[in-house]
């Protein structure tokens, strides 16, 4: 359990109020906020348009102020220089010097952070290959489309390797494949023990990589905690096996109604479009066909890399290697496959009811803290799941 | 500091890649080779070297000027609009360095658009220099005799390209004349009468402002003629008119007579042969239908008589300024020459000539062309950076339009300074008692003053055009702080103290920017739609 020594972000009853030309106030835009963001964790700031994330963001870096309460950033405030020299930070736009090409945009805030000219150089190719942007290294910004220039802002963000990463909707306007790489990225700087600050209105981005969320609505905070405390249904299980023929299926409706359990619902799963999308670009590639945009090379930069002994090194080359293992398959067989025997599958099937569902246990590191739980904050449901915009299948439907 | 020299870099990229600077260069090249290439002037190689290098520099510096403030104000205001602030002051990078940075990179690209823009009007001056008048064209055609256009060409080599100090006539000794006029008041018993008289105006005229119809007191106007301190007062002020008196009568030379004025403290270049020249201004009582006047000039070593002028009689302009060339043998080892004017009855009309002290000149080389325009260059760059500093301090709070506009005021108002200035002294044009609007404008252009340079009176134009050498420590006192002596406009203040402080153009530009850094500190950047 991590304490309040590790905050690297607090916030104490942060307020801030923003008011009209004659000082009458407008509205309120965060309400006695009380946040705190631990070392090594990826915390998710979510909520709908106007809730306050990026209020609250921009009150963390010091670019606005609070109207009462306080933001400590690594126990400093947040103009300090040298808190600042520890965050990297992504605006919800890309805000960077149009006239200005990749390479000088990102020696430019190289010398903001005083890097010697060697440094500069080495962190800037790599960064350069990690965004995919080496090729259109000396291309000006203002002439990327807005995938790159996300690219491009993600690569500024990272140039001084942050203690503190602060992702104001990081994957708007990347293509998955950029998109992917980022969740890797969260991934592998989490593993070295960085802390990532993201708000996104992107949901299963947010599902994907953060340790800890939480959802602010109407400037103050409604729920937070850990994905597997918020998100788990505890009524309702989950079971996958292969296809069914109609004769099992009766025999499973019939088990749980002699059992007293209403069925939800059975149906054949579907693939992501993300993965169809990622297989289609790898074959693409695979083929060397010619592009303009931006390449990915699919690798984290090596000075953000964690190192062999830090870490389980190579997890993240592992998981680009077999992507598509990784994933059920996407297409359907050409002819349907001879049903499996029903046989003793009820009796099988409910044995392993008992046991937890298959991704339901959050894979966690053993060498991160944990976040500590949510002190006495008890989830507001129906809050999240106006959020999370759950789909037909999780309905309750007539057996 | 590598930090805010990393944003002064940026600054300076961005602006060369604006297209505002290639448009105001590509105007600038063109008009000022328009210019070299077609003005005339008064039609001698002289004066069209001095019209090219007048109005070419000044427009230098208006257009400079325009460049300054667009960029200066479309760069800090462009960030903050276009929110590229956001990623910038999110990076360890302290906010007074950002404005500084800012302030810096226009001031690089002023410094090197001056040299550029000074260089070219260098070289277009020497290549006028080197070309062919039509005079000597026509001598060359034997049409005109051998020695014409050599005065000509002689006076642009020792009155333009050169740079040359001036030195005053010193002020009439009328000391001796304002105490034989006080004592003959004292010996006519008219002196008490005289007090009484000014005394009893003082009181009119109190009673005036305070809008009283009551007549003057008699008791009263007694009352102040007994007491010491304004007696006092009014002597002084007395001997003060009865001074000007003096000097009106000594700078008014009589047909046939002559008038005698020395210089003190001149310190031509020892061992040159380059001749002096000196400057005047006559003042006729009625002005002949020619407008010349005939007079002779005689200029000589007051310790050894040398240096004398053969036969120098003269047609000289009534009331323009005139002048000749003269020996540097006139002037003794410490410094030290005596000028001779006689005023010579002309036949068929006469007329007395005032010559005043403070018009009569000596000038001489003390410094080169070239070091003149360079010091040139840095005055204006000067002017441009408390321009960009301005322009610095309005954006951080303000949008780009109106900071825009803000500054191209400021920038009119100090160009215009001497003008408005003028037109809202006091009591200028009428002898009636200022009203309340009068005091209102007077008061408002003293405050504007106080924080606005005169970027008229810094122009180095003039002081091109005529030689004049630009001394290196008017540019010190321009970039800090200027100390020198009253002048008319002068508070009662500084009058008292004997000397004046008017901060520098680069004083007031470092001022603007610790302004500015102070709001920009305190500025919220980020704004959120909620």
């Amino acid at each position: 359990m991590a304490g309040e020594n590790d905050a690297v972000v607090r916030t104490f009853a942060l307020t801030k109020v923003f008011r009209d030309f004659w000082l009458r106030e407008r509205v309120t835009a965060i309400r006695e906020l009380d946040l705190t963001i631990h070392a090594a964790e990826v915390y998710g700031l979510l909520g709908p348009n106007g809730s306050g994330k990026s209020t609250t963001l921009k009150m963390i870096l010091g670019l606005m102020f609070p109207t009462r309460g306080r933001v400590t950033v690594f126990g400093k405030a947040p103009t300090d220089v040298k808190a600042k020299a520890r965050i990297g930070f992504l605006p919800e736009e890309t805000y960077l010097y149009p006239f200005l090409d990749a390479h000088e945009t990102l020696d430019y805030y190289g010398r903001l952070f005083r890097q010697p000219r060697s440094e500069r150089r080495r962190r800037i190719e790599m960064l350069l290959d990690m965004v995919g942007l080496t090729g259109a290294a000396y291309r000006r910004i203002g002439e990327y489309s807005k995938g790159m220039q996300r690219r491009i802002g993600m690569a500024q963000a990272l140039i001084n390797d942050p203690d503190l990463l602060i992702l104001d909707e990081p994957t708007s306007g990347m293509d998955p494949l950029a998109a992917r790489q980022f969740k890797d990225l969260i991934h592998e700087l989490s593993r070295r023990g960085k802390t990532v600050l993201l708000s996104s209105h992107l949901l299963a981005d947010m599902e994907d990589v953060c340790d800890r969320v939480g959802i602010l609505y109407a400037g103050g905070l409604r729920a937070e905690g850990t994905l597997e405390e918020l998100l788990s249904r505890r009524n309702l299980t989950q079971i996958t096996t292969e296809q069914l023929d109609a004769a099992t299926t009766d025999r499973i409706r019939r088990a749980l109604s002699e059992a007293n359990k209403q069925l939800v619902g059975i149906e054949a799963p579907k693939d992501k479009l993300e993965s169809l999308f990622l297989r289609i670009v790898r074959e693409a590639r695979q083929r060397r066909e010619r592009f303009a945009g931006a390449v990915d090379t699919g690798e984290v930069a090596e000075f953000l890399r964690a190192r062999p002994d830090q870490t389980g090194a190579g997890v993240i080359e592992e998981l680009l290697a077999r992507p598509e293992e990784a994933q059920p398959p996407t297409e359907a067989p050409a002819a349907p496959a001879p049903l499996a025997p029903a046989g003793d599958v009820l009796q099988e099937l409910l044995a392993q009811s008992e046991e937890p569902a298959p991704g339901e246990s959050a894979p966690s590191q053993p060498t991160k803290p944990t976040p500590p739980a949510p002190a006495g904050e008890t989830a507001d449901r129906t809050v999240i799941d106006s959020l999370t915009q759950k789909d037909d299948r999780e309905k309750p439907q007539d057996a | 500091m590598r930090r805010f020299w990393a944003v002064a870099r940026v600054t300076f990229l961005e602006c060369l890649r604006t297209r505002v600077v290639i448009v105001f260069l590509v105007l600038l090249a063109v008009c000022v080779l328009a210019m070299a290439l077609t003005m005339e002037g008064d039609g001698t190689l002289k004066g069209r070297i001095q019209t090219f290098l007048a109005y070419s520099t000044l427009l230098t510096q208006l257009l400079l000027s325009v460049v300054t403030i667009l960029l200066a104000t479309g760069v800090v205001a462009g960030d903050i609009r276009h929110k590229y602030v956001l990623t910038v002051v999110s990076k360890p990078l302290p906010r007074w360095q950002y404005v500084l940075g800012r302030w810096v990179g226009i001031a690089l690209l002023d410094a090197v658009l001056v040299g550029l823009a000074m260089g070219s009007i260098y070289g277009l001056s020497q290549y006028l220099r080197t070309r062919q008048t039509s005079v000597e064209r026509k001598k060359l055609l034997g049409q005109l005799p051998p020695r014409a256009g050599d005065l000509d060409r002689l006076a642009v080599n020792s009155e333009i390209f050169t740079a040359r100090a001036k030195k005053q006539a010193e002020p009439f000794d009328v000391g001796q004349q304002v105490e034989a006029k006080f004592q003959r008041l004292v010996e006519e018993s008219r002196l008490d009468a005289v007090i009484g008289s000014r005394i009893k105006r003082e009181l009119q005229s109190e009673r005036i402002k305070s809008r009283s119809q009551a007549p003057v007191d008699v008791k009263e106007v007694e009352r102040r003629l007994r007491d010491a301190r304004t007696r006092e007062r009014i002597v002084a002020a007395i001997k003060a008119d009865l001074k000007k008196e003096a000097i009106e009568e000594r700078q008014l030379v009589v047909p046939g007579e002559g008038l005698t004025l020395t210089f003190k403290g001149l310190q031509p270049p020892r061992g040159r042969k380059e001749p002096l020249q000196l400057r005047y201004r006559l003042h006729p009582m009625h002005t002949p239908e020619s407008r010349t006047l005939k007079s002779f000039w005689n200029v000589f070593n007051p310790k050894t008589g040398r240096g004398r002028l053969p036969w120098n009689f003269k047609d000289d302009s009534a009331e323009a300024v005139s002048s000749f060339l003269f020996s540097p043998k006139a002037v003794s080892d410490d410094g030290e020459l005596t000028v001779e004017y006689w005023n010579f009855p002309r036949p068929g009309f006469i007329t007395p000539v005032k010559v005043k002290a403070d018009e009569v000149n000596v000038l001489y080389r003390v410094g080169s062309f070239e070091g003149n325009v360079v010091r040139a260059g840095m005055l204006i760059l000067l002017a441009l950076m408390f321009l960009a500093a301005v322009a610095v301090l309005f954006a951080v709070f303000l949008s780009f339009p109106i900071a825009c506009l803000g500054c191209m005021i400021v920038f009119a108002i100090a160009m215009m300074s001497g003008f408005i200035h003028d037109a809202t002294k006091l009591n200028v044009y009428t002898q009636k008692e200022p009203t309340a609007m009068d005091y209102f404008s007077h008061g408002v252009t003293q405050v504007a003053f106080f924080f606005l340079p005169s970027l008229s009176e810094s122009s180095p134009g003039t002081a091109l055009v005529d030689g004049m050498n630009i001394p290196f420590r008017r540019v010190l006192r321009e970039s800090l702080v200027m100390i020198q002596r009253p002048g008319d406009d002068s508070t009662g203040l500084w009058r008292k103290l004997g000397f004046q402080v008017r901060a520098g153009a680069g004083l007031r530009a470092w001022l603007c920017l610790g302004l500015g850094c102070l709001i920009f500190w305190r500025r919220e950047l980020a704004r959120v739609q909620v």
